[in-house]
């Protein structure tokens, strides 16, 4: 304490103080350049879902939303106009009854199951359904239970025990109206079609008008039945052998930069730093798969991807370092800049007024390039799928050919941070592109959403990058890591 | 006088917000010297710092005034700039490190502050860092302790060598 008391009553203290204070220095005059520069940077790297969101354009939302809407009008209407008989036989047939002798199936004893009912029911409890049924029971007038009408209306017909749930007060029986004799006289039925899954079967009969009540008919039902709707059958595609599948997808990719090193340049000189950007970018992609199994497939295809990166860096040389142009008022300093197109060259001109300034003396300034790049992409997948009702879930790994289809860089913005030079009029930068075609990986783990046993819809975030890539000089080029999502529609071939 | 919009700061109107830098840019400008080691380095600092300020100026409240904030803003952008360049500000040991017996004069046209800065900047940056807190920002030596990650006893040394040091620049600079 007392040593610190000491010390805020130095009087050295106290004449610093009074010197620094009010006093002011002047920074550069492109300070406010910097500043502004800076914080245009640090908006850009605000979290990139933010930025994916915020780069989003209307015109890519409007598309993004019409082929939403396109997609669910036709999935419907393929959906509703597809016809069942695209599914299999129902195992729910083994439990006809064999005629005795020859061990044919006697059609007459197939009792055909509600939507609701358990796939095997024992025979000895249909035989004793059927021994009851012989009982004469009042034909049912009392309110019919929903699960009969689903029942009903599914199946066109319905099991007797079902329909002697229904009425349990047993009066005054006409064995020819009963429900269970009824069915016993119905004529030969034939299985028009069946759906099967995991958890429901379904037999429906092609059977004429079932007088299933006394004064009521099957036409009259539809006016009878609940205004609840009935449950649906899952369909899926059961083939499990090998098929093809188109899809078309777009995905909306996050890109991150790679760490790039310096590349040694033409002149000596060193960086003050640099920062490269991507922005979101957008793919749109048609593929080719072919399932090999219920579990594993391959699949191929074509995606265009348009990028767009930045670069801000700042070279700084020697003055020495400069081609003086005549005049020896202006001099070119060239130097590398390795971009993700390839190699290119930077020639950057300063303005000074004096010529005679030390050769040490720090030539330093602040360049953005904008690189616009239109590549192709050719993946090659393995997939991996797993199905729960309508929903599958897939894996995808694999690598990509990637090709450079056009890849331009221009100077967006350039500034001196010397105090004794100005940008001149005159840069340029030309882009050598190197190395069009290069390999890449990319991995995904999404699912899908069958809408008809053909068609379905895909979600499926995905994970690429590039694999290292050298310049003739060995030097690594810039690689990109891509994070988004692919939504698009399958088809099944 | 020039009262600051800092609602549209906030908002982020470059006119607003280049009004506020020209405001405080000379003072800060002379802040971020003190700290760094160079004239680059303070612009780099100054840089930050204004981009620090422009960002954080929402969590301002007015209960106090708003250069004193704006200069412990900037006074943690030059640490943190510090401590980029070498992980923690260097801490010389007494025994490491003494004071130098030829010093170049300074120029005695220029203003006292501006050769001082410039004795400062020649310090090492554990001297200096804990001179310009404890100096000219005023902060206590448990505080300083807390910001640097040191212990008071090493902030209380570097504090008595950084002043002997900065005595001994400051003699040679008047003697010639």
């Amino acid at each position: 304490m007392f040593m610190e008391k000491n010390l805020h009553n130095d009087p050295l203290d106290e004449y610093v103080r009074k010197s620094f204070d009010e006093y002011e220095d002047l920074p550069p005059d492109n300070m406010w350049a910097r500043v502004t520069n800076a914080m245009e940077e640090e908006e850009e790297r605000k979290p990139f879902i933010v930025l994916w969101w915020q780069q989003l354009n209307r015109r890519l939302l409007t598309v993004a939303a019409t082929a939403l809407i396109l997609v669910t009008v036709l999935a419907g209407r393929y959906w509703y106009s597809t016809p069942l008989s695209t599914t299999a036989v129902l195992p729910v047939c083994r439990e006809a009854v064999p005629a005795p002798g020859n061990g044919a199936v006697d059609r007459e004893n197939i009792v055909p199951v509600p939507n609701n009912a358990p796939v095997a029911a024992p025979i000895s409890a249909q035989k004793a359904v059927s021994s009851q049924s012989r009982t004469p029971v009042t034909p049912p007038i009392a309110p019919i239970s929903a699960g009969l009408w689903s029942a009903v209306a599914s199946s066109g017909t319905a099991k007797a025990e079902d329909l002697a749930q229904v009425a349990p007060a047993v009066t005054a029986p006409s064995p020819a109206t009963s429900p269970a004799a009824v069915i016993e006289k119905q004529p030969e039925t034939e299985v028009v079609s069946s759906v099967f899954s995991e958890n429901t079967a379904l037999t429906a009969q092609k059977t004429p008008e079932l007088p299933l009540l006394p004064g009521v008919s099957m036409s009259a039902l539809p006016a009878l039945a609940p205004p609840f709707p009935v449950s649906e059958p899952i369909i899926r595609p059961l083939a499990v052998k090998g098929h093809w599948y188109l899809a078309v997808a777009v995905a909306r990719w996050s890109v991150k930069d790679h760490e790039s090193s310096v590349r040694p340049g033409p002149v000596a000189r060193r960086w003050a730093g640099r920062m490269e950007r991507s922005a979101p970018s957008t793919e749109v992609s048609v593929r080719l798969g072919r399932t090999l199994n219920q579990r594993w497939g391959i699949e191929s295809g074509i995606g265009y991807r348009s990028m767009v990166r930045s670069s801000v860096h700042a070279p700084r040389f020697r003055f020495l370092d400069g081609i003086a142009r005549p005049g020896n008022t202006e001099y070119d300093f060239n130097y590398n800049l390795d971009t993700y197109g390839g190699s290119t060259e930077v020639i950057l001109r300063m303005e000074t007024d004096n010529a005679s300034l030390p050769p040490t003396e720090v030539v330093s300034a602040r360049v953005r390039t904008r690189e616009t790049i239109d590549m192709l992409r050719f993946p090659l997948l393995v997939t991996w799928q797993a199905r729960s009702g309508r929903w599958d879930a897939t894996l995808k790994a694999g690598v990509s050919a990637q090709y450079i289809l056009r890849s331009s860089v221009e100077i967006s913005q350039r500034e001196s941070t010397s105090n004794r030079f100005r940008v001149g009029q005159y840069s340029a930068i030309t882009c050598t592109g190197t190395q069009p075609f290069f390999l890449g990986y990319q991995a995904s783990a999404g699912c899908r959403y069958c809408l008809s046993p053909r068609l379905s819809v895909l979600v499926e975030p995905s994970v690429g990058g590039d694999f290292t890539r050298k310049t003739a000089q060995k030097t690594p080029l810039p690689g990109l890591l891509t994070v988004g999502a692919f939504l698009g529609v399958r088809v099944e071939i | 006088m020039y009262i600051p919009d800092i609602q549209s700061c906030i908002k982020g109107n470059r006119q607003a917000q280049q009004q506020f830098f020209d405001q405080f840019k000379g003072k800060m400008f002379a802040l971020c010297q003190r700290y760094a080691r160079n004239r680059e380095d303070a612009e780099d600092i100054l840089q930050e710092g204004f981009v620090r300020v422009f960002r954080d100026l929402h969590q301002y409240n007015g209960s106090g005034p708003l250069e004193g904030w704006v200069r412990r803003v900037f006074v943690h952008a030059a640490l943190q700039h510090l401590q980029k360049k070498k992980k923690q500000p260097e801490v010389v040991e007494l025994f490491d490190y003494d004071a130098p017996d030829d010093v170049d004069p300074f120029v005695m046209d220029e203003p006292p502050a501006k050769q001082m800065t410039q004795m400062l900047q020649r310090l090492p940056d554990g001297f200096r860092t804990v001179f310009n807190l404890h100096v000219l920002e005023g902060y206590s030596h448990p505080e300083i302790a807390e910001i640097l990650g040191i212990s008071v006893g090493t902030s209380k040394s570097q504090l008595l060598r950084a002043k002997a040091y900065f005595k001994k620049l400051l003699e040679n600079s008047l003697q010639s």
